[in-house]
């Protein structure tokens, strides 16, 4: 199909394939990230349930909660 | 016994002698990269192993790029099989933090739109005559990312290799210079000062871990060729995450980086052979490399306006820079602009977000391209 094009023809179907390729498969992606995100929301853990960990949660969860009074 | 002397000092009088025009300029050149490393601390971790490989290649008489010879033997075995860009991936997977992006996913567009620079210079190139596979090793520059021009190029012109890597990396250094004119051009004072509200931490460990396995699987059928780009960055990315293997995502992110990075250099500085290298050719490759970046941020910053007014002015168009694929000096000459003209501003995570969303585009960029050359039977 390739020898068929001449230059500008080519040229033109891979600049519109390319740009509206990337656009529509990076919006997919963004779906998807905004789905996960709806699915797995971010829960900072309560003071009682915190147990030592090394995930983002773990760590967020510990600097926004407050020092448990002794 | 004379004579004997006299052969001995003819032996090292050889390079010299044999020293070509071209050698000597190419040497030139290397010495230039390497100040540009060094004095400058312009991309010095690429720069200058590049610079020293083409001092090396250049010596008349060492062979080093000839059969067997221990700069060929390198190149053949990582830049012709493309091993060494997929590693350098995992490294780079491993290094990135989607977590700016996740947090407002929409900008992920931005990285779309700051890939345009690409397909319009892959355009040019073909206008000014460049056969079809040139011409898009060419376009990849736009990518603003060197792993994947030099996948790209090594794959379709590897006779090019050298002037797009060089290319490719000049130019991301080169970004505080480039971008800033244009984002100034293209965006009004009201635009420069819109205010974007603080990145909030709320995205949850879960997501992180799911979204490198999600869009492998996703990109990976729609573009197949682009596989181990995707793949690769994407692996990095899931050591990172997945906080089960953290002595693996340390190794990619650093002794694998280093290891390869350097010998990637090398091989790239390998194949600025003066008599390949020095041609009108090599000059336009430049010239379209500059087009491309400046396209990429024009259509970027354009993205970022258009994103403004259909968020009715949430979004500062000036992020549109940022979504290119070099990290992290997008994303830093974004938030400069911004304070410039508004000191209560903070748009670096925001920028860093589309930066992390442009290094994503490049790769999707990269590997769409490859499915449709190979499904219109040029590659």
């Amino acid at each position: 199909m390739a020898t068929q094009l001449d230059p500008l023809s080519l040229g033109l179907v891979l600049a519109v394939l390319g740009m509206g390729g990337t656009l529509l498969t990076l919006f997919v992606l963004s779906l998807i990230a905004d789905l996960l995100k709806r699915l797995f929301p971010f829960a900072v853990p309560s003071p009682e349930s915190q147990v030592p960990s090394q995930g983002a949660e773990g760590a967020l969860g510990a600097q926004n909660s407050e020092p448990e009074a002794r | 016994m004379d004579r004997a002397i006299a052969a001995g000092l003819g032996g090292l009088a050889a390079g010299f002698a044999s020293l070509t025009v071209q050698e000597a300029v190419m040497i030139a050149v290397g010495c230039v990269l390497l100040y540009l490393a060094i004095g400058r601390g312009l991309e010095p971790l690429l720069l200058l192993p590049i610079g020293f490989g083409a001092i090396l290649v250049n010596i008349p008489g060492a062979g080093l790029m000839a059969p067997g010879g221990v700069l060929r033997v390198i190149y053949d075995a990582g830049v012709l099989t493309e091993l060494f860009p997929v590693l350098i991936f995992i490294g780079i997977g491993a290094m990135t933090d989607f977590g700016p992006l996740l947090e407002n996913p929409r900008i992920l567009l931005l990285g779309a739109a700051g890939q345009f620079g690409i397909f319009l210079v892959l355009l040019l190139a073909l206008a000014l005559g460049f056969p079809p596979l040139q011409a898009i090793s060419i376009g990849i520059i736009g990518a603003m990312d060197g792993p994947t021009a030099i996948y790209v190029s090594s794959k379709y012109a590897p006779e090019l290799l050298g002037a797009i890597s060089v290319a490719a990396y000049s130019y991301m250094s080169l970004v505080p210079l480039i971008q800033p004119p244009i984002m100034r051009a293209l965006t009004t004072h009201d635009e420069k000062t819109i205010v974007m509200p603080a990145v909030r931490a709320t995205v949850s460990r879960r997501t992180k871990i799911l979204f490198p396995i999600i869009v492998t699987i996703i990109g990976s059928i729609i573009a197949p060729q682009g596989t181990p780009l995707l793949g690769t960055i994407m692996l990095g990315n899931l050591l990172r995450e997945a906080g089960v293997v953290e002595r693996l995502a340390s190794m990619s992110a650093n002794e694998l980086t280093n290891i390869v990075t350097l010998l990637l250099g090398i091989s790239i500085g390998a194949t600025m052979e003066g008599s390949r290298f020095l041609t009108l050719q090599t000059l336009t490759i430049f010239a379209l490399g500059f087009v491309a970046i400046c396209l990429d941020t024009v259509s970027g910053v354009l993205f970022g306006k258009l994103m403004c007014a259909l968020t009715r002015g949430k979004i500062n168009p000036l992020i549109g820079a940022a979504g290119i694929s070099a990290f992290p000096m997008a994303a830093r000459v974004v938030q400069t602009m911004g304070q410039r003209y508004n000191r209560r501003n903070y748009l670096l995570m925001h920028a860093m977000g589309a930066n992390t969303g442009g290094q994503l585009g490049s790769v999707m960029a990269a590997a769409i391209m490859l499915s449709v050359i190979t499904g219109l039977g040029l590659g």
